[in-house]
């Protein structure tokens, strides 16, 4: 086994020696076997050729030698990798653009895959996270959740778990996000926040230590004591980073919290928002724990997330039938309608919405069709290439190679353009996830972890290899297949390139067509999805409208909020060029929940299964004109509508539709649940408006119930200002007047309501431009794709043209006869390109809106297009084989 | 002459070089022209398949090489039996001979 070792070393290392030597030693045979016949009295030269007849071939007993030597794998390998290197610098034009076109394919795919490994794949910043896990299930019907999955449960539910559950190492819950969890921070600017209020058992659980300072402890949680452990990011914009942070405080919804740490950056949980946690006790909403009411939707009720660290060894599965038997006692013992109906034990991992899961799965799939169209146009280079080379391969296989050995030289040839394009992709990819993460909408999660790390790395380096294969293989074995001797018979200098080849290259270029038209299929279906929700009425004029959030500070009295909401509203309304102003309780953070009304004058009451998406909302000034909304039937609220006079409500089309389709609406009277609901008086309906789509042009409407503020009592801190001329000359302004209203006020920037609408589409903007920019180059690289076959191919029958030419075929004859080549195989990749693509588009699903994944438009859109790409791909070569002079084509040898 | 020859079977090769190698250490003419001349000219040796048989033994660690001068006075490559080559060619030579014998015993059975 040494021997062995140290021997293929040495023929390694020494590889010139090795080399001499073995020469010496078969001249010497030659020499003495020569000499043998002299001396049996045949003359020198009978006895040379006698010689070298038995000697055979020179070459090829040396390469056996260099075979059983062992070193041939690394030998050949740095040969052959040399050979490669000087045969791609000899043909600098197929290496540069075979390198580019590969560049970015990988660039694309690496790219594309750091935000896959960023955001789905690497694993979470906290300890063991594979033993870490969350709960969810499946709502009630008819709870106030209008999406079946939800998390959240009851403070209640939590601590049956805690103490039931044997699987589990320890469990902690939080104030789920959003809602009670959004805190107001004053001390300087004051602003808006998310805080995580925690259980006691959540920092050692999670297993992350702060990097400065401590967290809390049970007790500090039991006594409700106001400490708090700071974000990296808000430790940073507070305090400067500073040590002295610790021991200091911090004013959260009005009262002091004391800084006792600081987590690393990397902790963002439950999500990037939080920028502190605090104990579970501290929340404003822990002294309204009242027993279950059965009559409030569970969102009220059930605000609590859980996560859990299984105990060591314990599977999922053996989690999930301990959750089982636990959830089915309490709903035995404890009956709750606010339950969730089951509960699961799910892995703790990024949570994506589904949107941006299939976006990034689209994405990711189309990068890889770029990859593949790549592949095989390099394939295709490769190949023409290869028909010039012919000769060359007939000529080493003459002195002896080996096919096997042709394949691996073709082979790494391959390679190393691979690696290198590789290289080069890599750069792209670079500049590649700096755009990405620069344009991309702020909302998915760790997406700015993307970057090029180890395992990206890993992954562009196994793409490039892959590509090699994918475009190297085919050729390498067309090539070295052809018979050696029919090329050296045929005199041509540059060989004819057989059959066989010219089928490979015409099926290259119909699966890149294929391609193109699955992505550009996918592409124009999201296209015309975007422009479908573009295009629907918001139900409101979004033109020179600003927009602002005035929040009050935590602790700040009721009439002093309503003081600041009235005083605001009229100084606004002075401003020079306001046409209207008003102001509503939530202009686009709604998430509508499934909600029924209590009661309706003269029917039974609704029951829960009939709920469906229902908002109540108070409103003031002038909102209605502010938006733009029209008024279909009766009235809007006036001055005159006091807290004492009738309670009454506007509602819109969708509610009106809802309880009274074919009836006037106006008059009606309804009981709600919430604020005016309490009381049980009738609140009669006064007038429709329009269906307004606050929430995003692409959600289902919901029912819209409008109060009037001052009988509803609510705030209204979203301010709608309609301007006469440009909005944006009055954004500074507006801000002052307020500001001077107020220094404790906390302010939103202030938006147009064109551009509030405009970032609501910005997932579904940045999804279409990407994947139309993929699906353009897949249609650029395969028209290089067909233009090069047709080229080829007019260059190959020159002679052939020639001839009909001199036989009277006209130009246009010969234009005719290459563009109709040229269609003919862009049909073939068409036509199974539309095959594909009708059964791949329905997985694009939610992403698409208001077209059928087999849209017709889209489907004759992508046909027309690509059929003209590939005339205008063919007519270059035809119009050079028009212009072939037959004398001269059949001059030429 | 040219009919009377017989292809050796693979592995063979290995086997004869061995023994040729045992009685004194040879250069590679000399051993395809020893191996002829022992077998009457019925084993002849190609080079195209002698001298990568030599380095495949050399490298397995049976036969070692070095450079001396030959008979007609000229660098040659002499390759000599080591002790692992000289077990080798006993276990080789000792199931050649059962395996023959066998096979003559199969063939010549009435």
């Amino acid at each position: 086994m040494l021997t062995d070792l140290l021997h293929r070393l040495r023929a390694l290392v020494r590889r010139k020696t090795v080399e001499r030597e073995l020469n010496d030693e078969l001249r010497f045979h030659f020499d003495r076997q020569v000499e043998k016949y002299v001396e049996a009295g045949i003359t020198r030269d009978e006895a040379i050729r006698r010689s070298r007849m038995e000697f055979g071939g020179i070459e090829s007993v040396k390469e056996e030698c260099r075979e059983a030597r062992g070193v041939m794998a690394i030998e050949t390998t740095v040969q052959d990798l040399r050979y490669a290197v000087r045969t791609l610098r000899k043909s600098p034009a197929f290496s540069v653009i075979a390198a580019v076109t590969l560049a970015l394919g990988i660039g694309a795919n690496t790219a594309i895959f750091s935000v896959v490994e960023a955001v789905m794949l690497r694993a979470l910043p906290y300890r063991d996270p594979g033993r870490l896990v969350r709960f969810e299930g499946d709502a009630p019907h008819g709870s106030g959740i209008e999406s079946g999955v939800d998390s959240s449960v009851t403070y209640g539910d939590f601590a049956a778990w805690k103490s039931q559950s044997l699987a589990f190492e320890d469990m902690a819950a939080y104030y789920r996000p959003g809602g009670y969890a959004r805190v107001t921070l004053t001390g300087g600017e004051p602003e808006t926040v998310q805080g995580g209020f925690v259980s006691a058992e959540f920092f050692p659980l999670m297993g992350v230590s702060p990097m400065v300072g401590r967290w809390f402890t049970s007790e500090e949680v039991n006594e409700r004591e106001r400490v708090v452990v700071l974000s990296q990011g808000l430790w940073m914009r507070r305090f400067g980073g500073s040590r002295d942070a610790i021991g200091n405080s911090l004013e959260i919804d009005g009262e002091r919290a004391r800084v006792i740490g600081v987590m690393p950056v990397t902790f963002q949980f439950p999500n990037r928002d939080v920028q502190f946690w605090m104990p579970v006790s501290t929340n404003r909403s822990w002294g309204e724990m009242v027993p279950p009411d059965t009559e409030h939707s569970r969102g009220y009720w059930a605000r609590w997330y859980v996560v859990g660290r299984l105990k060591s060894g314990v599977t999922i599965e053996r989690a999930q039938a301990e959750m089982n038997a636990i959830h089915e006692r309490l709903q035995r013992e404890a009956p709750d309608p606010n339950r969730l109906s089951n509960m699961r034990v799910v892995p703790l991992r990024v949570e994506l919405s589904e949107n941006t899961r299939l976006a990034i799965y689209v994405l990711f799939a189309a990068v890889c069709c770029v990859l593949l169209i790549a592949c095989s146009n390099v394939a295709n280079l490769v190949l023409a290439r290869g028909a010039g080379r012919e000769r060359e391969m007939a000529v080493r296989t003459a002195l002896g190679a080996g096919r096997g050995r042709l394949v691996r030289q073709l082979f790494t040839e391959s390679a190393v353009l691979a690696l290198f394009s590789g290289g080069l992709g890599l750069l792209a990819a670079t500049l590649g996830i700096r755009a990405l993460v620069a344009y991309a909408p702020a909302d998915i999660y760790r997406l700015d972890e993307a970057g090029i790390d180890s395992g990206v790395l890993g992954f562009a380096m196994g793409v490039s290899l892959l590509a090699a294969i994918l475009f190297g293989l085919a050729p390498a074995w067309t090539i070295a297949r052809a018979s050696a001797n029919e090329a050296l018979k045929s005199g041509a200098r540059g060989g004819t390139g057989t059959a066989g080849m010219a089928r490979t290259r015409g099926l290259l270029v119909v699966v890149e067509f294929a391609l193109s038209v699955l992505l550009l299929t996918g592409a124009g279906l999201l296209v015309r999805s975007f422009l479908a929700v573009e295009a629907v009425d918001p139900g409101f004029r979004p033109e020179r409208v600003l927009t602002m959030n005035v929040a009050m500070p935590g602790g700040t009295s009721d009439a002093r909020r309503h003081e600041v909401d009235e005083q605001t509203l009229a100084r606004v309304r002075a401003i020079p060029g306001v046409q209207a102003v008003g102001a509503i309780d939530g202009l686009f953070d709604v998430q509508p929940r499934d909600f029924g009304v209590r009661a309706i004058d003269g029917r039974a009451a609704e029951s829960r299964t009939k709920w469906a998406p229902l908002t109540w909302t108070s409103i003031r000034g002038d909102y209605m004109h502010a938006m733009g909304a029209r008024l279909l039937r009766g009235r809007l609220f006036t001055e005159l509508d006091g807290p004492d006079s009738p309670l009454v409500a506007v509602i819109d089309e969708s509610m009106a539709r809802r309880y009274w389709p074919n009836e006037d609406r106006v008059g009606k009277r309804i009981k709600g649940f919430d604020q005016r609901g309490k009381d049980d008086d009738w609140v009669t309906v006064i007038g429709v408006v329009e269906d307004m789509r606050r929430h995003g042009r692409e959600q289902k409407l919901a029912a819209h119930v409008y109060e009037w503020y001052k009988q509803s009592g609510a705030r209204t801190p979203d301010l709608v200002v309609r301007t006469a001329g440009d909005p944006k000359a009055l954004a500074g302004t507006l801000r002052n007047v307020v500001r001077g209203l107020d220094r404790t006020a906390i302010l939103s920037p202030v938006m147009t309501l064109e551009q509030e609408l405009s970032d609501q589409l910005a997932p579904r903007r940045f999804q279409t431009c990407l994947l139309t920019l993929f699906s353009l180059m897949a249609v650029m690289l395969a028209s290089v794709g067909i233009y090069g076959v047709m080229h080829y191919s007019v260059a190959q029958r020159t002679h052939e043209i020639g001839v009909r030419m001199a036989l009277g075929a006209r130009p246009e004859n010969v234009v005719r006869m290459v563009i109709g080549q040229g269609i003919s195989l862009a049909a073939t990749g068409l036509g199974a390109g539309m095959a594909g693509a009708w059964w791949l588009t329905r997985l694009l699903g939610s992403l698409l809106f208001g077209v059928t994944a087999t849209d017709p438009v889209t489907f004759g859109t992508v046909a027309v297009l690509l059929t003209l790409v590939a005339i205008l791909a063919s007519a270059i070569p035809a119009l050079r084989a028009a212009r072939v002079d037959p004398m001269t084509a059949l001059r030429c040898d | 002459m040219a009919e009377d020859r017989i292809d050796l079977p693979q592995g063979t090769l290995d086997l004869l070089i061995l023994k040729t190698l045992a009685l004194e250490p040879q250069h590679g003419w000399a051993i395809s022209e020893r191996i002829q001349q022992i077998s009457r000219d019925v084993l002849q040796v190609q080079q195209g398949s002698l001298y990568p048989a030599l380095h495949r033994l050399e490298r397995r660690g049976w036969i070692k090489a070095h450079w001396g001068v030959s008979e007609n006075n000229r660098k040659a490559k002499y390759y000599a039996l080591t002790r692992t080559g000289r077990k080798q060619l006993e276990t080789d030579a000792d199931a050649w001979r059962k395996l023959s014998t066998a096979v003559a015993q199969v063939l010549d059975m009435a």
